[in-house]
């Protein structure tokens, strides 16, 4: 019995790795490539920049996916992330993005679309998609698609408070 | 916080004891006035970081967040002194490999710093025209039996004077008492 428990979990799991590394990939990595293939992606994805903002108790953020203005075309992400007194920017060029499409695979175990990013520096992540028109997941946030003028606002938002923070900073005697 | 804004309640509980524990040691100590963040601490800060990402330390003294703002990273290490090699390693331990980044190395130096240890300073150039940060000064230093690699970037490219005041900054740095 214990013998057939062992051989039932290895064929799952292998019927599980065949469905997630069997799932069709379509990769870019700059500006170039991604008009190439952008009719493949879903409709979140059909322009860059795409822009990404949470505004929650948790997190209050702008993210943004868009192709650097340099003679490579590198794609970028840029973010801009906020915590009372605490705002951080940040930015990192990025090497390669893969779509994983939806796929219902064996067992009718169904995934849904998703993106993998990988940055200059190895760092990798996905983003998954949960509604082709207006919301993505990233590292377990809920991100909206987002337009210029709400993305801008966020930043903006953020901005105040990054100057609010300062001025308290240097007001403050501060620790050590 | 409500369920739309967190992807699970598991994860929310989980945060939140991260937050509850977080280990807000900050790694380094300096004459200078700084605040610390912990990775931790803050959701998604280490978004664009590698695993040596510790935190930030923000210099209390300086208005201008693209300079208050350090990064800080911290590096297991064997060796007892810094050389060149082993700079260009923990260099690459931040960006990736040198080779392959869009940004480009335009300088590397040594200095010592106020107890006659090594420090390695990489300047970094971005050619993106829409850059956040057109200028990274990278440092590293070998500290007891790590070693620390600090990351300031900059909106503009950094004056001498500027650099000679960077450089003071991390002088000062040293393990906490």
């Amino acid at each position: 019995m214990k013998n057939f428990t062992t051989l039932a979990k290895i064929f799952l799991t292998s019927i599980l790795l065949t469905a997630v590394h069997g799932r069709a990939e379509t990769c870019f990595t700059n500006g170039t490539e991604y008009e190439q293939i952008k009719k493949e992606l879903p409709a979140i994805f059909q322009k860059l920049p795409v822009m990404f903002t949470a505004d929650s108790t948790l997190l209050t953020a702008g993210l943004q996916i868009r192709i650097a203005d340099e003679p490579n075309k590198r794609l970028k992400l840029d973010g801009h992330i906020w915590k009372p007194d605490d705002i951080y920017s940040d930015e990192s060029y990025v090497k390669k993005i893969c779509y994983h499409k939806a796929t219902s695979g064996t067992l009718g175990i169904t995934q849904d679309p998703e993106f993998e990013v990988t940055l200059d520096n190895g760092k990798s992540y996905t983003i998954e998609i949960d509604d082709e028109d207006k919301k993505v997941t990233i590292l377990s946030f809920d991100f909206e698609l987002s337009s210029a003028a709400k993305f801008a606002g966020i930043v903006e938002k953020i901005k105040r408070e990054q100057k609010s923070g300062s001025s308290k900073a240097a007001n403050s005697k501060g620790t050590n | 916080m409500t369920s739309a804004n967190c992807h699970s309640i598991f994860f929310c509980l989980l945060l939140s004891a991260n937050y509850s524990f977080a280990k807000n040691s900050p790694l380094i100590s300096s004459s200078e006035e700084i605040k610390f963040l912990n990775k931790s601490e803050q959701a998604l800060l280490d978004l664009n970081k590698t695993k040596k990402f510790y935190g930030v330390l923000t210099r209390l003294n300086i208005n201008e967040p693209d300079k208050s703002h350090v990064d800080l990273y911290e590096f297991g290490v064997t060796q007892k002194t810094l050389d060149s090699a082993l700079c260009q390693k923990l260099l690459e331990d931040v960006y990736g490999p040198s080779k392959k980044i869009s940004l480009k190395i335009i300088s590397k130096e040594f200095f010592k710093n106020a107890r006659n240890e090594k420090v390695c300073e990489v300047t970094l150039a971005d050619n993106d025209k829409q850059a956040l940060f057109k200028e990274h000064h990278f440092f590293a230093i070998i500290m007891g039996d790590k070693a620390v690699g600090l990351v300031s970037r900059l909106n503009k490219p950094a004056t001498k004077q500027e650099v000679e005041e960077y450089r003071k900054f991390v002088k000062g740095l040293h393990l906490p008492q």
